[in-house]
């Protein structure tokens, strides 16, 4: 029986790092909300232009958080952007380590947009 | 004779890193998250396909051209980071190229450390890795 079938929880990371909040980028969001209501452990990280979504307000992620969701964003692209004083509370710098440490973990399925 | 298959050393993570090197920051990304991965021990593997494969062209020399707002400084080619990154983790990091991609696009005088195999040999790669992560668009 597979592991999705015994509903298992699986972790994933999810890796945005598309500039602004394409109509794409906010759908790969909603992924990670429909697998964190699913009890699923998901980290989203937000790199390069990915970084603009954590700034204000937005949502999308509130309900991916509230959902149980983990929000990393990328302290370099943010330090490079200078909007570190923007971001929202719950968005979470980290250095690339930490994402090196998720993806080389070969129980965390890691998909890139 | 036959021709002897190449050997892929086993890996934790194969990177499949396509897009264009200068479109948006995702060589230096890219570039990062390999890094990071070494240091932590993990072995890797990156296969460059599209315009990833033009960042190991000798012919970009060992540095970037001068920046004109920072004329002092020079900057390291992305060839000479990846030839850095492999002399440095001699039995963790292997770097490949997509033969068709790169000759397609003019790009045929690579690092001698780049092993530019032919498309359908990436399922061999695919079979030496725990993991795949693909990286970009072509």
């Amino acid at each position: 029986m597979s592991r999705v079938l015994r509903r298992e929880a699986l972790r994933y990371l999810l890796v945005e790092s598309q500039e602004s909040a394409t109509e794409e980028a906010l759908a790969f969001v909603g992924d990670g909300v429909a697998q964190a209501r699913g009890g699923h452990e998901v980290t989203l990280f937000l790199v390069q232009g990915g970084v603009s979504l954590a700034l204000g307000h937005r949502p999308e992620l509130s309900d991916f958080v509230e959902a149980g969701g983990r929000l990393l964003v990328d302290r370099f692209s943010v330090d490079q952007r200078g909007i570190s004083a923007a971001l929202r509370p719950d968005a979470v710098p980290v250095e690339m380590d930490a994402i090196a440490r998720l993806v080389l973990d070969p129980e965390v399925r890691t998909v890139w947009h | 004779m036959a021709l002897m298959a190449r050997r892929i050393p086993t890996t934790d993570v194969l990177v499949t890193f396509m897009g264009a090197p200068h479109r948006t920051d995702l060589t230096t990304t890219v570039l990062r998250l390999v890094q990071s991965m070494l240091e932590q021990g993990g072995r890797v593997q990156v296969w460059a396909c599209g315009y990833a494969t033009m960042l190991t062209q000798q012919s970009l020399g060992e540095f970037k051209p001068r920046d004109l707002a920072d004329w002092s400084t020079r900057h390291l080619s992305t060839a000479t980071i990846v030839q850095e990154m492999l002399r440095a983790f001699p039995d963790q990091l292997y770097w490949y190229g997509c033969r068709f991609c790169s000759d397609d696009r003019g790009a045929t005088d690579h690092l001698p450390e780049i092993a530019m195999r032919a498309p359908h040999a990436y399922a061999a790669n695919l079979a030496a890795t725990g993991k795949t992560v693909l990286i970009g668009v072509i």
